[in-house]
């Protein structure tokens, strides 16, 4: 009985060591990566992150977000039932009319890549190229691959200057 | 043509770099609204008088035998120099570094009271360290660079120009290039040190520079250094250098 007992309680250690073991590797392996080409001079990812498609409506969502994408912080948006939009960035309106949904995807990967000084944080750029990150966030992008795509579409139905 | 153009480019870049040192200082508090504003001129209802209170109620405290700060600079610290105050971070010949005021005190609480030594930015010291400023309310700061200091001053200057965490923003982002702009609600401010330690609506405590950095660090979504470390030293410093010429405000309200 008493032997019974222990070894049940080793099984869930080793459970727990096991999906440790597995979400780690989940997280190395969860990182799509993507190819940098020019378009037009301009920094472009022309295939979908992971061959994902976008959903505008939740896209919305998202970019106004504080929690996650918050694109409002720091850029005015054709939204305006909300308030505080930011002054940093330029303003959104109309960006489908100037860039391509390839140009949009680059520059919300990782916008250093279009200019090395940006603020702006990147949004799919590899865990490893971030300064001490922080614990909880180890491993992480600032969104998900399926997040920067609805985000994507959803900024390509703003075709109104 | 394009000789000139480049010759054009470097020329400006040049001035640039001359120009953009730093940019004139301007308080937090001018970026507060006038209630709040209040709040932090009237004795009675700035949240960070009591912190004061605290600090010159140490300041006289003294263990048996030993000195208490009082006991040299006066029990209200009236014989303390507010210029001297307002030079903080400063190098400090007989321990050929720099101190911070809060390590300035510290020192005289180990060496000259011996009594026993406190972490950085322990309550106590914290308290202390509001009182001995709110002393200097309205000096100008003046926080100088000398041969010995350069070094740290310019890893601060480093760091400060670094990118950090998820968020991968360097100090220099905000609080210079798009000061006093909209970042949604809240409207960026130089982050200028003249207020500190002050109280903070947001954590509801008078907060050190250092506990300061370590929010910052949190927004970012970086790795925070430890409060008293070098690097949080180095940082103090060259906003320190930043700031000269503000008035000292602690104990500052701020959000």
């Amino acid at each position: 009985m008493g032997l019974a007992k222990k070894n049940r309680n080793f099984s869930f250690l080793f459970l727990l060591l096991l999906s440790g073991a597995l979400s780690q590797l989940a997280k190395a392996d969860s990182y799509c990566h993507w190819a940098l080409v020019s378009e037009n001079g301009l920094p472009a990812i022309e295939k979908p992150l992971c061959g994902l498609k976008g959903d505008a409506h939740r896209g919305k969502k998202i970019a106004i977000d504080r929690g996650m994408g918050n694109c409002l912080a720091c850029h005015a948006m054709p939204i305006p039932e909300e308030d505080f939009h930011g002054q940093i960035g330029p303003p959104l309106h109309g960006v489908a009319l100037r860039y391509s949904e390839a140009q949009l995807r680059a520059r919300i990967v990782d916008a250093t890549l279009v200019n090395p000084q940006s603020i702006m944080p990147g949004f799919y750029r590899h865990p490893d190229k971030h300064h001490r990150l922080a614990f909880r966030y180890e491993g992480k992008t600032f969104l998900s691959a399926q997040h920067v795509e609805d985000v994507i579409t959803y900024l390509l139905t703003f075709k109104e200057q | 043509m394009k000789f000139s153009r480049m010759v054009l480019g470097w020329l400006m870049l040049y001035s640039m770099q001359i120009n953009a040192q730093f940019p004139d200082p301007v308080s937090g508090y001018d970026f507060l609204s006038k209630d709040i504003q209040e709040i932090q001129d009237d004795e009675f209802l700035n949240p960070g008088m009591p912190t004061v209170e605290l600090g010159s109620q140490i300041f006289t405290e003294s263990e048996a035998g030993e000195k208490s700060c009082g006991s040299c600079h006066g029990e209200e610290g009236e014989l303390l120099n507010k210029n001297n105050i307002a030079s903080y971070p400063a190098y400090q010949p007989a321990y050929e570094t720099v101190h911070t005021l809060q390590e300035r005190i510290h020192a005289c609480w180990t060496d000259k009271q011996d009594r026993f030594p406190l972490l950085y930015d322990d309550p106590k010291l914290i308290a202390l360290e509001t009182f001995v400023r709110s002393l200097a309310r309205g000096t100008e700061i003046n926080v100088e660079v000398n041969e010995q200091s350069r070094a740290l001053y310019q890893q601060g200057e480093q760091l400060y120009k670094k990118r950090f965490g998820q968020m991968a923003m360097t100090c220099h982002h905000c609080h210079v290039q798009y000061q006093g702009v909209f970042m949604r609600g809240r409207k960026l401010t130089q982050g200028q040190t003249n207020g500190f330690p002050g109280y903070r609506f947001t954590s509801d405590r008078v907060t050190s520079l250092h506990r300061r950095f370590n929010e910052c660090f949190v927004e970012l979504r970086a790795e925070p250094f430890a409060t008293g470390s070098q690097e949080y030293k180095a940082l103090e410093y060259y906003m320190g250098v930043m700031s000269n010429g503000l008035k000292i405000e602690t104990p500052a309200v701020r959000f």
